[in-house]
């Protein structure tokens, strides 16, 4: 009994103090590793081809993005372009600290005729005391021949402790 | 992160007041960094804020801050490939290259995160050898050490950590430094070594109290005992944090515990175990060394009721099982037979019951829809899965398995060949999607090619003649911008009569002219003194209101020229769109698809046929632990009934001894 339980003991402890044996297979890896970067250039090549497809070299897009490090909680963004919506985002958790680690989020992808626009946008948000609210704004816009990409700023306001908007613009 | 827009008429100093606010994330610093030493070779910066609220110009630095925005928002949205293939499009567009410094740093990082190391290190290597900020050096040293350190290559990966080459990281990356360094002096028992890098490790960090349990460890299996059970109660004392750290510290009182029961100091033991959680992953070792600790004493009654709490519990677990046979067994210290044999012939059954259970593992692992079983959570997650996101916890929630296989799916390594799987599994799901839509992809190219051949010709020709209206019409409103007099001349009256005066002037002109041809009497000289006075009359409106004319005539013809730049911009974008279609008809994106088609084919069987290996080598090796398991559980099964026999053998054998009494 005692040899027993001293042996229990060490089995034990060793289990705790010591990790699992590795299993090797080089071969193994190497070959998921070629894989890999089959896979990559091969995804990397069909989405080009996907995007020359489906857009225009005059596509246009709109992006969000957010103060970094803001302490007002982005909850949702709804967009529409001359009164027809076209994107709505709801933002979980590890999304808005994507946009407060600067990060820009593509709400918008498409072609957009030339001319003026008109894009409307609604946010709602948390201030720092988790009490919720709602804006909204209006952008015009004139979408020349080239690329055009709008980015809409959500911006703290200390005094307010809301957001509010700034809209940048870039023509090709 | 932001990106660097360059103005060439913004001067240095103006940079400060572009500046925007930085999260002090290490990655967002060091691409911050980056930007920032683009910065100081000559090209300006401008960085978020600071983007003025007119339309600028796409130039490369503008879409390089797109771009890389959109990166970094699906790095840190756990879309890790999504971001992977970004930076790699980028690159074959040109807009990311090897100048683009920060970009390189998240693709190197990115490489590493998908299992290709020699594709980070070649962008280590090349960042190595350029003038970058030192922060952005030392991160890069950093990466490549971390490297060198998963291969084993642990001199390379000291002498690099060790050297003044990672001086100057942010405070978190120095923490991983240390971490990586003390680990490595711990492998090498170089405990000296290791302690020094771990006091570099600030106190109470999640690195700090991992890397102090590994030094305890090591050293107690390297024989200093009682210094690792010194580094061990550091990391027991430290003050309760979330499930991770109060994990860690039952796992230091449960190794503290297990280690001074091993060298027969029970009171030591006993003080560490019951610091062991009772609800915590560790409770039931921590209850069976605990009833061990007052079992060695031969304080029986006190290790009975530890391990009959233990023996409630689920016997799949090893050390329920252990204690199945050493509660009888103290019951049998006690004097108290009757209890100890109902106690053994209940472990007898239970221990078979077991070993069904584990039969029934054995089967099911066999089955070939096991692996299927197991992706199941992560599949339940829906949507396009990112083959880098982090996969569903393990908690097969079906088979007999899981509670033998927990231990196996909780060790670094199975773990490691099961996230591998998984990820496999979800590059084989988006081959699929592409199989999937490549037909349609190349069917959406046909119709394109046909209803843009059918309706390019007339859109050509459309295009020509609004043209040429356009160019008109802008004529005509350039020339009257020019001829709109600022001087008001009430000489030309209907030059400033608005539309409705301008109806009533016309008629006046009108019945004017009618009655000059009519004769010269009485009645019609009456009738022109009248239209003279209304004629008068509607001079006097119109001079009035002139002024007021003039200007709405010139914000009129302003508009129309608006209106004329518009058109023009339009029919520039429909130039545009009729070229880009000329181009996409004539191009031979129909075949450059279809030729994808086979490679799609290829590397869905190249992924199948690794999934089948690497599937295997998982299935062997849960059958491994399930044959252990077996072999342990008959053991026991066999000690249990041989007890049940001594007992039953000693009590007959006490019959007998009565009966001749």
């Amino acid at each position: 009994m005692k040899n027993s339980i001293k042996t229990l003991l060490a089995g034990g402890l060793a289990t705790l103090l010591a990790g699992t044996a590795i299993a090797n297979q080089p071969g193994l890896s190497g070959q998921i590793q070629a894989l890999k970067q089959g896979v990559l250039d091969l995804n990397r090549d069909l989405s080009m081809l996907e995007r020359e497809l489906l857009y225009p070299s005059s596509e246009s897009a709109v992006f969000v993005s957010v103060d970094v490090g803001t302490p007002i909680r982005l909850v949702d963004v709804n967009m529409a372009l001359n009164g027809k919506n076209i994107g709505y985002h709801f933002y979980t958790e590890q999304e808005f600290t994507a946009l407060t680690s600067g990060g820009l989020h593509r709400i918008f992808h498409g072609n957009l005729a030339s001319g003026r626009h008109t894009l409307d946008v609604t946010i709602t948000g948390y201030d720092p005391q988790g009490k919720d609210y709602q804006k909204t704004t209006s952008h015009t816009f004139t979408k020349g021949p080239g690329r055009k990409m709008l980015e809409l700023r959500v911006v703290d306001d200390l005094t307010t402790m809301q957001h509010r908007f700034e809209f940048h613009e870039w023509d090709e | 992160m932001t990106g660097a827009v360059a103005h060439s008429d913004l001067r240095p100093d103006g940079a400060k007041k572009y500046r925007r606010l930085f999260r002090a994330t290490p990655l967002i610093a060091a691409i911050c960094s980056c930007v920032l030493a683009v910065s100081a070779h000559g090209s300006f910066l401008v960085i978020g804020d600071d983007l003025p609220s007119e339309p600028m110009s796409l130039d490369l630095e503008s879409s390089r801050y797109l771009a890389f925005g959109e990166v970094i928002h699906a790095f840190y949205s756990d879309r890790q490939f999504d971001a992977l293939t970004q930076l790699l499009i980028n690159q074959k567009n040109e807009l990311f290259n090897e100048d683009t410094e920060y970009a390189e740093l998240i693709l190197g990082e990115l490489y590493v995160n998908f299992g290709l190391p020699e594709q980070a290190e070649a962008i280590f290597n090349r960042l190595l050898k350029k003038d970058i900020l030192a922060q952005l050096r030392a991160e890069t040293w950093l990466h490549k050490a971390a490297l060198h350190y998963r291969r084993g290559q642990l001199d390379e990966a000291a002498s690099i950590l060790g050297s003044r080459r990672t001086e100057g990281l942010p405070s978190d990356k120095n923490a991983q430094r240390h971490l990586m360094l003390a680990n490595i002096r711990i492998s090498q028992a170089e405990f000296g070594d290791a302690l020094s890098s771990l006091h570099a490790i600030p106190a109470g960090t999640r690195e700090g109290a991992y890397a102090t349990y590994n030094m305890g460890v090591a050293m107690i299996r390297a024989n200093h005992i009682d210094d690792g059970i010194l580094m061990l109660g550091g990391v027991l004392n430290l003050p309760p944090g979330d499930d991770e750290m109060n994990a860690l510290k039952d796992r230091a009182a449960l190794a503290i515990g297990l280690t001074e029961l091993k060298r027969s100091r029970y009171e030591p033991a006993r003080e560490a175990l019951v610091r062991v959680r009772a609800d915590g992953p560790f409770s039931n070792e921590a209850l069976l060394a605990l009833g061990l600790s007052n079992f060695e004493r031969r304080e029986f009654r006190r290790a009975l009721p530890v391990w009959l709490e233990l023996v409630r519990r689920n016997p799949s677990h090893h050390s329920v099982q252990e204690a199945l046979l050493l509660a009888p067994r103290a019951y049998e210290e006690l004097g108290a037979m009757p209890q100890s044999l109902a106690g053994y012939q209940f472990a007898a059954q239970t221990l078979r019951e077991e070993l069904l259970q584990i039969e029934m593992a054995i089967r099911s692992i066999d089955q070939a829809d096991w692996l299927d079983r197991l992706k199941s959570q992560d599949r339940q997650q829906g949507g396009h899965r990112d083959p880098m996101s982090a996969s569903a916890n393990y908690k097969a929630d079906s088979g007999p398995e899981t509670a033998y296989l927990y231990r196996l799916f909780a060790s670094h390594d199975f773990a490691e060949q099961f996230r591998q799987y998984m990820e496999l599994d979800r590059i084989l799901d988006m081959l699929k999607r592409w199989q999937g839509s490549l037909p349609a992809l190349q069917q959406t190219y046909r119709d394109q090619v046909a209803s843009l051949e059918a309706a390019l010709p007339a859109a050509r020709n459309n295009l020509v003649e609004l043209r040429r209206q356009q160019r008109a019409v802008g004529e005509g409103v350039a020339a009257l911008m020019v001829t709109i007099p600022a001087r008001l001349d009430m000489r030309q009256p209907q030059h400033l009569a608005d539309f409705e005066q301008l109806q009533r002037w016309d008629l006046i002109m009108a019945l004017e002219a009618h009655l000059t041809a009519l004769p010269n009497t009485a009645a019609y000289q009456g009738q022109r003194e009248r239209l003279r006075r209304v004629r008068g009359f509607q001079l006097f409106d119109i001079a009035s209101n002139a002024p007021q004319t003039r200007l709405q005539q010139q914000r009129d013809v302003a508009l129309a020229n608006g209106d004329i730049e518009i058109v023009d911009i339009r029919l520039a974008a429909t130039e545009r769109l009729i070229r880009d279609a000329s181009l996409h008809v004539r191009s031979n994106l129909g075949s450059r698809l279809g030729e994808r088609a086979g490679k799609i084919d290829e590397m869905i069987k190249e992924t199948e046929r690794l999934m089948a290996n690497l599937g295997q080598t998982l299935k062997n090796d849960a059958l491994r632990v399930l044959a252990q398991s077996r072999i342990q559980l008959g053991e026991q099964l066999g000690e249990a009934h041989l007890s049940i026999a001594r007992l039953q053998d000693a009590s007959v054998s006490e019959k007998i001894e009565r009966g001749r009494e």
